[in-house]
């Protein structure tokens, strides 16, 4: 759990993974992590193995779901998909992240002319 | 909620869960391979770029892992499991303390459920037991009837405990029974597991209650402990019965604690000769108060009860209702109020404050051979301090070692309890005196706290040396050659456990010491060639004329002469008697045996003056003067010089038995038995001219070979008797044979005792001299000799001795002086004896127990040891 902390990019990851799986619908682990640096368009380079302690945890808070099958290259893999509750989770992390980043980029926006 | 619910999962399919990720990852990492191989790169390196892009997959595992189970509980787990594989390469250590915590556990166990039956059960099995009473003193028949029909109660039953014979093909032994009345079960709200109680009906009835008898659920298993016992019939005192019921295990009607009688029945002229005594307040009475009065309108309605019984029947009921009251079955408060209970309890408390020290002295033996363990093992602990341990983790670790011994020993110290307490029932001991023990169970919470507060109390101090450790070498603060010489908390410990060892050897061995001497002592009566018939007779009967039995008795071939009498030694029928015209003085206390005409020549006991016993004293002496024959320390003590025979002596009055004063009159003197079972001056004693059922027989030959033959000569008089014949030698180690069981016991008390304290010292000379290990290398190095050094490590062993007997030995004397008399004894002559003898063991085992550490500290290198630090 410090991990999470000590990482600015993991308090976001949960973030990014239920974007992804709401727009995308289920998708299995590789995937996620190719779609997560795609939307980044290359800028954000997580180390992929960390998406599977994440999925994890959200599958213990119950925003997503887990269920085997079959991939297109017809291998086993497990498929992640986003629950409503994960909806609703993600509908107030939106809004808060929208919130905090409207804080911060005011601050950022301020010019050094003081009056 | 949810999450720790698939954690809980996670925990459980560890294996399951493992192979699962490693498969998603394996997947991922293909995956991504291939793609890389799509956009041309070769095998090799596309993997090594998948690799790369996914970073460390043990950490990735790792992360998962932590997040998935319970990493505290499966440290926890791990951690138990390592202590197991340390301690089961250990089995010495893991045996010695897991038999401190065994016993310790396993009396503390026995104290809580006899100190719980004595103090807070309510003593009988019953609905409401709240609305239950008891009358004090106990009642007559004739009393009890006329106070029933008061109505003061909504119910009062009268109830008594009995031996009835109990006959099984051609064996006659006892067995105990309460005499109830009729409506005994339905004022406790008591029923039966099978079958019915007496007063319930179920269908036609076929079986009146006076014919019938219901039966414990140990008596029940004993015939045999299926359906086809109800309705059998059993002779009980040589009459028939009918089983119509079994109660429910767990009932109990106390006689003692943990005691139940085997057999219910019903009161009448079967079982109980004298019901129509208004004099013999026999009976203990139970009522259950009406639900329209309290207790207080309850007593005074008793009160007007008594008063017209006190006035009705003067003789038999004087003071009558000055002395009836009623308490309660249950409450402690209640019980305490009274001056037995305020003594059952101080005992109570005072055996539960010893056991519970004895527990604590057991953990703190564990505690302090897990100290001297954390001493040896303090380098490797600095080691793993220094390679990223946490001290908390490693304080975890030892505390699941003593967790384990905890768990080990209290599951050993519970199961040998029920182990004793099942196996007692069963000896021929208990079956012959007809009681049976009700074991009380132990719940699951009940052992679990006991294994917290065990693991807590064993495994908190050595945890704690870990906070103490600094990372990398250990011991820095030792190496500054301070002298250990203040004594550790472990040390007066094992002072106060070979103190209590001490007086538990002494108590032992100076009762084993009197009874062995007595052994080899003249007993000063022939007991090689006598036997004692002891004959119950059953109800039917009065039993056959004492003088017609004797002179058949007297033709059986090897019989020499018959008479009637057991033992002239015992501890019980004191009276107290006065010298004629003295009636203020309180009288002297003198021990009475009821025996018949030619007993002293019977059993071979010296004649010192006057004559025996002949057939007309047994109808006593003119004007009602009763002729007594008295032992001569009797006559020495209270006559002085002076010649006694003829003199008299006058029989306390007996008021509870409202028997008048008589007068008795001096025809000879006997020389006194020496037997004398807690040692010193034999006691006073007077024998008294009556028969009994119990014959004393003098045979010529071998006692063994006329047996049958005495048996069958009283069987063809009396067919329903229950006989129990013994040589008198036999009666006699029988008398002796519960102290000698006490001794016994308190000798493997002792024995464990001075075990535990032994391993305690053990624990500490091994701790002190490890922690002294710089010290000792340093004056090895500076030349000092083998024989210094063990010198210098053995002197603490033996101080602690020392100091531990010394003040043992002074409680035993104390205790012996104030506990003898007690028992009957004056002053004990082999005490002195005794203590050295303890003292000499105390010390042997003590050296012996300290020897070791001390070996293997003197052998140290100092090279070694210098260099290690």
């Amino acid at each position: 759990m410090s991990r999470d902390t000590a990482d600015v990019w993991h308090g976001t990851l949960d973030l990014m993974i239920l974007k992804t799986l709401d727009a995308m619908g289920s998708l299995h682990g590789y995937s996620i992590a190719r779609r997560i640096e795609q939307i980044s368009e290359g800028q954000l380079s997580i180390n992929q193995g960390t998406i599977y302690p994440a999925l994890l945890k959200l599958r213990h808070r119950g925003w997503i779901t887990t269920k085997w099958g079959e991939s297109s290259t017809g291998r086993r893999v497990k498929f992640y998909a986003i629950t409503p509750r994960g909806q609703r989770q993600l509908h107030d992390a939106e809004s808060e992240w929208q919130r905090a980043t409207g804080i911060v980029s005011k601050f950022v926006k301020l010019s050094k002319s003081v009056p | 909620m949810r999450a720790w619910l698939m954690r809980l999962v996670a925990l459980m399919r560890r294996r399951r869960f493992d192979a699962e990720l490693s498969e998603e990852i394996s997947t991922h990492l293909d995956f991504a391979t291939a793609e890389h191989i799509a956009v041309g790169l070769s095998p090799e390196a596309a993997r090594r770029k998948a690799r790369l892009a996914f970073g460390g997959t043990i950490q990735a595992q790792e992360a998962y892992r932590d997040r998935e189970g319970w990493p505290a509980i499966e440290h926890l787990i791990q951690d138990v499991a390592y202590a197991i594989r340390v301690l089961s390469k250990r089995p010495v250590l893991l045996v010695t303390t897991t038999l401190s915590i065994a016993f310790g556990v396993g009396i503390n166990v026995a104290a809580y459920s006899a100190m719980r039956t004595i103090l807070f059960q309510p003593g009988m099995s019953a609905d409401a037991p709240e609305q239950l009473f008891r009358l004090t003193p106990g009642l007559s028949y004739p009393n009890y009837v006329d106070v029933r029909a008061m109505d003061a109660f909504q119910g009062l039953a009268a109830m008594q405990s009995s031996t009835l014979t109990y006959r099984h093909g051609d064996t006659t032994t006892t067995i105990g029974a309460r005499v109830v009345s009729d409506n005994f079960f339905e004022v406790l709200g008591l029923h039966a597991q099978y079958g019915r109680t007496f007063g319930t009906f179920d269908g036609p009835r076929t079986i009146k209650d006076d014919l019938a008898i219901v039966i414990s659920h140990a008596f029940w298993l004993r015939l045999g402990g299926d359906q086809t016992v109800i309705g059998r019939t059993v002779y009980l005192n040589g009459w028939p019965y009918v089983i119509v019921g079994v109660l429910p295990r767990d009932a109990y009607t106390m006689v003692f604690p943990l005691v139940a009688p085997s057999a219910y029945v019903q009161l009448g002229s079967r079982v109980n000769r004298a019901l129509d005594s208004r004099q013999a307040a026999q009976f203990d009475i139970v009522g259950r108060l009406r639900p329209d009065m309290t207790r207080a309108q309850t007593a005074a309605a008793l009160l007007i009860a008594a008063r017209d019984l006190e006035r009705r029947f003067p003789d038999a009921n004087a003071s009558f209702s000055r002395t009836l009251s009623i308490s309660a079955f249950v409450g402690l408060i209640d019980r305490l109020r009274s001056n037995g209970g305020r003594i059952v309890f101080t005992l109570a408390s005072a055996l539960y404050g010893v056991v519970g020290l004895v527990l604590l002295v057991a953990c703190a033996n564990v505690a302090g051979l897990l100290l001297a363990r954390a001493a040896e093992r303090a380098r490797e602990v600095s080691i793993r301090i220094a390679l990223g341990a946490t001290r908390a983790r490693l304080a975890q670790q030892f505390l699941a070692e003593s967790f384990v011994i905890a768990t080990v020993g209290c599951a050993a110290g519970a199961l040998s309890w029920l182990a004793v307490m099942t196996v007692v029932p069963k000896t021929s001991f208990m079956s012959n005196a007809g009681i049976d023990l009700i074991p009380l169970p132990l719940s699951l919470l009940q052992c679990g706290l006991l294994v917290v507060v065990v693991t807590l109390a064993c495994g908190i101090g050595p945890a704690l040396t870990v906070r103490q450790l600094a990372p990398g070498l250990p011991h820095r603060g030792s190496i500054r050659g301070r002298r250990l010489r203040t004594w550790s908390p472990g040390q007066w410990l094992v002072v106060g456990q070979v103190a209590i060892a001490f007086v538990v050897l002494a108590g032992a061995s100076s009762v084993l010491f009197s009874i062995t001497r007595q052994q080899f002592a003249d007993p000063g009566f022939d007991v090689a060639h006598t036997v004692s018939i002891e004959a119950r007779w059953p109800t039917t009967s009065n039993g056959p004329d004492f003088f017609a039995l004797r002179e058949r008795l007297a033709r059986v071939p090897g019989v020499d002469a018959v008479s009637s009498g057991g033992l002239p030694v015992g501890l019980i029928g004191f009276t107290r008697v006065h010298k004629i015209g003295a009636v203020d003085d309180e009288g002297w206390s003198v021990e009475v045996n009821r025996v018949g005409p030619r007993y002293l020549r019977t059993l071979n006991i010296q004649l010192l003056r006057g004559r025996d016993f002949s057939d007309d004293d047994l109808r006593g002496g003119p004007d009602g003067v009763v002729p007594i024959i008295v032992g001569d320390t009797l006559a020495r003590r209270y006559f002085g010089s002076i010649d006694v025979i003829d003199q008299q002596l006058m029989l306390a009055r007996d008021e509870e038995n409202g028997t008048r004063a008589r007068r008795l009159q001096i025809v000879g003197v006997s020389r006194d038995s020496r037997i004398q079972v807690f040692g010193g001056d034999p006691v006073p004693i007077l024998f008294f001219p009556a028969v009994s059922s119990t014959f004393a027989v003098r045979l010529s030959g071998d006692p063994a070979a006329t047996y049958r033959d005495l048996e069958r000569t009283i069987s063809t008089l009396e067919p329903g008797a229950a006989l129990t014949v013994m040589t008198m030698a036999g009666r006699l180690s029988r008398v002796l044979l519960p102290i000698r069981i006490a001794a016994i016991v308190l000798g493997i008390l002792g024995a464990i005792g001075l075990g535990l304290a032994m391993t305690g010292l053990y624990g500490v000379v091994s701790y002190a001299a490890n922690r002294r290990r710089v010290e000792i290398g340093v004056r090895i190095a500076l030349g000092a000799t083998w024989a210094k050094i063990m010198r210098l490590i053995l002197r603490e062993a033996i101080t602690s001795v020392g100091i531990g007997s010394a003040i043992g030995g002074l409680f035993s004397v104390l205790l012996i002086r104030a506990i003898w008399p007690l028992l009957g004894g004056q002053q004990n002559t082999t005490t002195p004896l005794a203590l050295s003898a303890v003292f000499v063991l105390t010390v042997i085992v003590g050296l012996a127990a300290a020897l070791r550490p001390a070996l293997s500290a003197a052998a140290a290198d100092p090279i070694v040891v210098l260099h290690e630090n």
